[in-house]
C-alpha cells in the first residue's frame, strides 16, 4: 500500500495530463486549423537551395558533368517542392516525428544525425522518402496507417538509415561510373551513328542500367530495414509492433483501390439530389471496365512497386504468425489526433489543387470513419460548389477525375461527379453546408462564401471583401488571394 | 536526338532513393505535344482514345509515343517506337482486349505507306500488317474526286469476337478497294480486292460489320462521266472474304442508297437508305425520301418496314414544293434515332442550291471559268415518327445560314449533298446515343439563335422538344480548340496552345 499510493497518484496524474492534452488537441480539431505552407515557413531552406552549387567530386570531366547535371536536377526538383507549397509545417505531426527522431538520436550516439531534417510532404500516398543531403520527407498519407509511435519510429528509422548509409550517394556514384565507362561510351557512339533503330538500342542499353539499379535497390531496402531496426531497438521501441507498419503498407493502395471504403449512396440519400444514376446499368463498356494487369498510369504511385513488404516483415519478425492487419479506417485510437490532422491537411491540399474527385472521396471516407463531421461536411459543400463552377467553365472533368481504378469506391464517386446533373451539384453544395457545420464558424462562412460566389454567381469581389472584413486574419485568405 | 537528356530522364527513375518510391502529384489532364489523336471505336461507340505524338526527332526517323487512354482519359497502356519522320495515326479500333491502329507514312520509311499495328491494352505490339497497293489490278484512268476523298473510301472497323477489318482505296485509281481481315492478334487472315464489275469506276466503302458479315456500299458506273450507275449492298464473309451476297439496290424504279446500318433496341439489324428515282441517280439524283428496313446479314435480304416518301408521308408536317424539295429547301437526312418506345426521330438539315454574288462576278471576270454555284445550309430539324411509323411532327432548330462555294456549276443535288457531307459542311457532327441508350444527343456546329458560331449539344426528348447545351470556348491568344467525339454522354475538348506546344484534353458532359 505504502508503495502503491505514489504509483497510483502518478498514474492518475499522468492520465489527467494526458486527458488535458487530448482535450486540448480535440478542441483544436473542432475547427479546421491549417499548418503553414512551405513557401512561407521554409524561406531559409528555399534561399539555401537557390544558392546551391554542385561540389567538385570528380577530376574526370565527363563524370563531373554527369554529377553536376544530376544534382542540379535534383536540387531543382527539391526547390520546386518547397516553393510550390508541397510541404506543410504542421506542428502536431512534425513535433511527433521530431520527438521520435530525437529519441532515436539520443539512443544511437555512435551515429551522427546532425545534418538530417524531417519535413511533412502533403502527398496522400502512404510513403516517406530520403532525398539525400539530409532531407527526409514523411507524407501526410502515411499517418492514416500509423497507430502508434513504434510504427512511426520504424518508418523514420528506415529513412535515417538510408541517409546514414549514404545510399543516395552510392547509387549516384555507381550510375556515374557506368555512364562514364568505356563500354557504355562505345555503345553510345555506335548508337549515334545508326540511322535506324537508335531508340530501341538505346533503350536496351539503359535497361541494363535499370535492372542493375533494381537489384541494388532491393538490397539497400533490406540494409536500411536492418539498421532501422537497430536504431529503434536501441531507442526501446517495440520492434514487433513497429514491423506491422510493413504489413499495413502492403495494403496501402486500399485508399484508392478498395471497393469497401464507404457506400456513396448512403451519404446522398437525404440530400434531395437525383439518385437514379445509381440504378442505371449502363450498356456501355469503355476500356476502363477491362482489367489491364499492369496499370501504366505512372501518375498514381503505388506502394506495390517497392520491394515486397511482407518479405521485409518476415525478415524482421520471422515467417510465423504473420498477423492480419486492417488499417487506415479506424480513428478511435491513440493516434486519432494525428490521423485527423493528416486527413484535414490532405483534404485541404486536394481542394487547393482543384482535385475535387480526390477531395470528395477523402471527405466521404473521413465521414464514414468518424472523423470530425463538421470539417468534412464543410469541405464536401465546397467541393460541390467548386465542381458546379468548374462545370460552367467546361472544366468539370479535370476537377472530378481521380484516375480511379475499376470497381473501386473512388471510381463510384468519380463517376458520380462526372455524371451528376448541375442542379444536383447545387443541391449537394447546400445540403452539406447545412449538415453539421457550425453556422457561426469561420469555416461555415467560407463554405457559404464559396456557395454564393461559385453557385449563385454573386459578385466575388464584394463577397470576398465582406468575408475578409469579418475575418481579417482568416486562414482561408491565401485561397482567396490565389483566386 | 538529345541522348543526354533522354539518359537523364531514364536516370530520374532510379536516382531518387525512397523507402517506398517518390510520390507524384496527381495530374488529371493530359498535356502533350500532339501529332495525332484519335478515338478508339468499338461497335460504333467510343471506348477510349489513342494519343500518338512525336517525342523526338532523328536524322531520318522520329521517336513516337503511343498512349492508350480509357474512356475517362486514364492512361492504361503505352508504347514508344521509332517510325517515319511524319508518321500519322489515322484510326483506332478495339476488339477483345486488342487495339488496331491504322498508320500513314508518306515517306515509306519501312517500304510501305499504309500499315496497321495491333497492340494489347498495355501497349505491347502483337502484330503488323502492311498494305501493298501493287497487288491491286490497274485500271484505265483515275477518278479525281475519289482521289480527293480518300478518307471516305478507307475504313477500319472491329468485327465482334473475330478481329478487325481495314479497307484501303486502290492506289491504281480503279475505284476499287483492298480489304484486309486481321485476327485479334494482328495476323492477316485474308486479303481481297473488289473493283467494279463493269467499266472503270466503282464507289465502294465499308458500311458496317456484324460477327458474320462485312457490309459494303458499291456503286458501279460505266465511266467517270456516266449518267447512270448501279447500286449494290455487298456482304462478304468474315471467315474467308467470299461474297455472301451482292444485292442490287435498284428496286421497282427506285434507287435505295444505304445510309446507315445499326442495331435497334430489339437487337435487330436496321438499314436506313435514302431514296431517289432510278433513272435520275448519280447525274441528277434528288432524294425523294428514305426507307427503313430490317437486314439479314447472311443473305442480304431486306424486309422493308417503310418507305417514307417526302411528298406523301411528310405532307402533314412539311410543305413540299416538288418530290424532293420542301418549302424549307432540300432535305439532308443525317441519322435516324431509334427511341426506346419504338418511335423514331430523323435528324436532318435543309439546304438549297444558290448563286454566289462573288462567284458570279468572278465568273464574268474569267469569262465563265469560275463557278458561281454555292450551297446554302439552313436550319436543322427533328422529324418525329410514331410507333406506327407515321410522321408526327417536325421541329425546326433555327441556325444562321451557311454558304459553301461549290467547285462547279450544275452539280446534281444528290452529289452536292454528298460533297457537303464529306467536307463536313453540314452543322450535324454526330449522334451520341448516351450511356444506356435513353438520352440521345446530337452534336452540331453552327450559329444557333443569337449565339455566335460554336458547338451545341441538342439532347432529344423522348416525346417532344430538345434541350441545348452550348460549349463556350474562351478565345485566347495562340489557343485553339477542337471538339471531338467522346464517350457516350460526353465530348472531348482539346485545347491546343501553339506557344507552349501543349494540348489539354478534357471531357465535358453533353447534357
Amino acid at each position: 500500500m505504502h508503495f502503491q499510493l505514489p504509483y497510483i497518484y502518478a498514474k492518475l496524474l499522468f492520465a489527467f495530463c494526458l486527458s488535458l492534452l487530448f482535450a486540448h488537441l480535440n478542441a483544436q480539431q473542432t475547427t479546421a486549423d491549417f499548418g503553414q505552407l512551405s513557401s512561407v515557413k521554409y524561406k531559409e531552406k528555399i534561399a539555401q537551395l537557390e544558392k546551391y552549387t554542385v561540389p567538385v567530386k570528380y577530376t574526370e570531366k565527363s563524370a563531373q558533368a554527369w554529377y553536376k547535371e544530376i544534382l542540379t536536377d535534383r536540387n531543382k526538383s527539391l526547390l520546386e517542392t518547397f516553393k510550390g507549397d508541397q510541404l506543410v509545417y504542421d506542428t502536431l505531426l512534425l513535433n511527433k516525428c521530431n520527438e521520435i527522431f530525437a529519441r532515436i538520436k539520443g539512443n544511437n550516439k555512435n551515429f551522427n544525425f546532425d545534418s538530417i531534417t524531417l519535413y511533412i510532404n502533403r502527398s496522400i500516398i502512404a510513403n516517406a522518402a530520403c532525398y539525400g543531403e539530409g532531407t527526409i520527407m514523411i507524407n501526410l498519407g502515411l499517418f492514416l496507417w500509423i497507430d502508434n509511435d513504434d510504427e512511426l519510429a520504424m518508418v523514420i528509422a528506415h529513412e535515417l538509415a538510408h541517409q546514414l548509409l549514404k545510399h543516395t550517394d552510392s547509387k549516384l556514384e555507381k550510375s556515374i561510373a557506368m555512364l562514364t565507362s568505356d563500354d557504355f561510351k562505345d555503345e553510345l557512339k555506335k548508337i549515334k551513328k545508326e540511322n535506324y533503330g537508335k531508340f530501341s538500342r538505346f533503350r536496351e542499353l539503359m535497361k541494363g542500367l535499370n535492372i542493375e539499379s533494381g537489384k541494388h535497390s532491393t538490397y539497400k531496402e533490406s540494409e536500411a530495414d536492418s539498421l532501422g531496426v537497430v536504431f529503434i531497438r536501441n531507442a526501446k521501441y517495440n520492434v514487433t509492433t513497429a514491423a506491422k507498419i510493413l504489413l499495413k503498407l502492403d495494403n496501402a493502395d486500399d485508399i484508392y483501390k478498395s471497393n469497401k471504403l464507404y457506400v456513396l449512396k448512403d451519404f446522398l440519400e437525404n440530400s434531395g439530389a437525383n439518385l437514379s444514376y445509381f440504378n442505371v446499368k449502363p450498356k456501355y463498356n469503355g476500356l476502363s471496365t477491362i482489367q489491364v494487369e499492369m496499370n501504366a498510369d505512372k501518375d498514381l504511385d503505388s506502394i506495390k512497386t517497392h520491394p515486397d513488404c511482407i518479405k521485409r516483415y518476415e525478415a524482421i519478425e520471422g515467417k510465423n504468425n504473420i498477423p492480419v492487419v486492417t488499417c487506415c479506417t479506424g480513428v478511435n485510437n491513440t493516434y486519432a489526433i494525428f490521423k485527423e490532422h493528416a486527413m484535414l491537411e490532405m483534404v485541404r491540399y486536394e481542394y487547393e489543387k482543384n482535385a475535387i474527385g480526390w477531395c470528395t472521396h477523402l471527405s466521404f471516407f473521413a465521414l464514414k470513419n468518424n472523423y470530425n463531421p463538421s470539417v468534412y461536411n464543410q469541405f464536401l459543400s465546397m467541393c460541390f460548389s467548386k465542381l458546379f463552377y468548374e462545370d460552367k467553365l467546361l472544366r468539370r472533368f479535370s476537377a472530378a477525375n481521380a484516375n480511379a481504378e475499376r470497381e473501386s469506391t473512388l471510381k463510384t464517386t468519380q463517376d458520380f461527379l462526372f455524371a451528376a446533373d448541375t442542379k444536383d451539384l447545387e443541391t449537394l453544395a447546400i445540403y452539406f453546408l447545412n449538415l453539421k457545420v457550425d453556422s457561426n464558424s469561420e469555416d461555415y462562412a467560407f463554405a457559404d462564401l464559396m456557395y454564393n460566389t461559385q453557385v449563385k454567381m454573386k459578385d466575388a469581389t464584394a463577397a470576398y471583401a465582406g468575408f475578409l472584413n469579418k475575418y481579417p486574419q482568416s486562414k482561408y485568405q491565401y485561397l482567396i488571394q490565389k483566386k | 536526338m538529345t541522348m543526354k537528356k533522354t539518359t537523364l530522364l531514364l536516370l530520374a527513375f532510379f536516382i531518387s532513393l525512397n523507402i517506398f518510391s517518390q510520390s507524384k502529384v496527381l495530374d488529371n489532364v493530359v498535356d502533350i505535344e500532339l501529332q495525332s489523336s484519335v478515338e478508339i471505336v468499338n461497335n460504333k461507340q467510343i471506348v477510349g482514345y489513342a494519343l500518338f505524338y512525336k517525342i523526338d526527332k532523328m536524322k531520318k526517323t522520329a521517336l513516337y509515343r503511343l498512349s492508350i487512354l480509357d474512356e475517362n482519359l486514364k492512361e492504361i497502356g503505352n508504347n514508344e517506337f521509332e517510325g517515319g519522320k511524319d508518321l500519322i495515326l489515322r484510326r483506332a479500333v478495339y476488339e477483345s482486349n486488342h487495339l488496331m491502329l491504322s498508320f500513314y507514312d508518306k515517306d515509306k520509311t519501312d517500304d510501305y505507306e499504309r500499315f496497321v499495328k495491333v497492340f494489347d491494352l498495355k501497349g505491347k505490339q502483337t502484330g503488323l500488317v502492311s498494305y501493298d497497293p501493287e497487288k491491286v489490278k490497274k485500271g484505265m484512268f483515275g477518278a479525281a474526286i475519289a482521289a480527293q476523298m480518300e478518307m471516305i473510301y478507307e475504313g477500319t472497323d472491329n468485327v465482334e469476337g473475330k478481329g478487325f477489318v481495314t479497307v484501303y482505296q486502290s492506289k491504281a485509281k480503279t475505284g476499287g478497294i483492298d480489304i484486309q481481315m486481321i485476327d485479334i492478334n494482328g495476323k492477316l487472315k485474308w486479303e481481297k480486292n473488289i473493283t467494279a464489275d463493269k467499266g472503270d469506276r466503282a464507289d465502294l466503302y465499308l458500311l458496317s460489320t456484324t460477327p458474320n458479315t462485312l457490309l459494303f456500299f458499291e456503286m458501279d458506273r460505266g465511266s467517270v462521266m456516266a449518267r447512270d450507275a448501279e447500286i449494290f449492298l455487298v456482304g462478304l464473309s468474315v471467315a474467308d472474304g467470299k461474297v455472301l451476297f451482292k444485292k442490287p439496290m435498284d428496286i421497282n424504279g427506285i434507287t435505295y442508297e444505304p445510309m446507315l446500318i445499326k442495331k435497334s433496341s430489339d437487337d435487330k439489324l436496321k438499314i436506313v437508305s435514302t431514296m431517289a428515282n432510278q433513272d435520275a441517280k448519280f447525274a441528277n439524283a434528288k432524294p425523294i425520301g428514305f426507307s427503313i428496313g430490317e437486314l439479314n446479314d447472311l443473305t442480304g435480304e431486306i424486309k422493308t418496314l417503310k418507305d417514307f416518301n417526302y411528298v406523301n408521308d411528310l405532307s402533314n408536317v412539311l410543305e413540299m414544293k416538288s418530290a424532293s424539295k420542301s418549302e424549307e429547301g432540300y432535305i439532308k437526312a443525317h441519322d435516324i434515332l431509334l427511341m426506346k418506345d419504338g418511335s423514331m426521330v430523323l435528324v436532318g438539315e435543309f439546304f438549297r442550291k444558290t448563286v454566289s454574288a462573288g462567284g458570279m462576278a468572278m465568273k464574268l471576270l474569267t469569262k465563265g471559268n469560275a463557278s458561281a454555284a454555292q450551297a446554302t445550309i439552313e436550319d436543322m430539324f427533328l422529324l418525329r415518327f410514331g410507333t406506327d411509323l407515321k410522321a408526327k411532327s417536325l421541329e425546326k432548330i433555327e441556325k444562321d445560314k451557311e454558304r459553301v462555294p461549290m467547285p462547279t456549276d450544275g452539280l446534281p443535288i444528290g452529289l452536292m449533298a454528298r460533297i457537303l457531307t464529306y467536307q463536313h459542311n453540314f452543322g450535324y457532327m454526330y449522334t451520341d446515343e448516351g450511356l444506356d441508350g435513353s438520352k440521345k444527343t446530337v452534336l452540331a456546329r453552327g450559329s444557333f439563335g443569337e449565339e455566335k458560331y460554336g458547338t451545341v449539344a441538342l439532347t432529344i426528348d423522348d416525346v417532344k422538344g430538345y434541350t441545348t447545351k452550348r460549349f463556350n470556348l474562351e478565345r485566347e491568344k495562340k489557343v485553339s480548340y477542337h471538339v471531338l467525339r467522346g464517350k457516350p454522354g460526353y465530348v472531348v475538348i482539346m485545347k491546343y496552345n501553339s506557344k507552349e506546344k501543349q494540348i489539354t484534353v478534357n471531357l465535358e458532359k453533353v447534357s
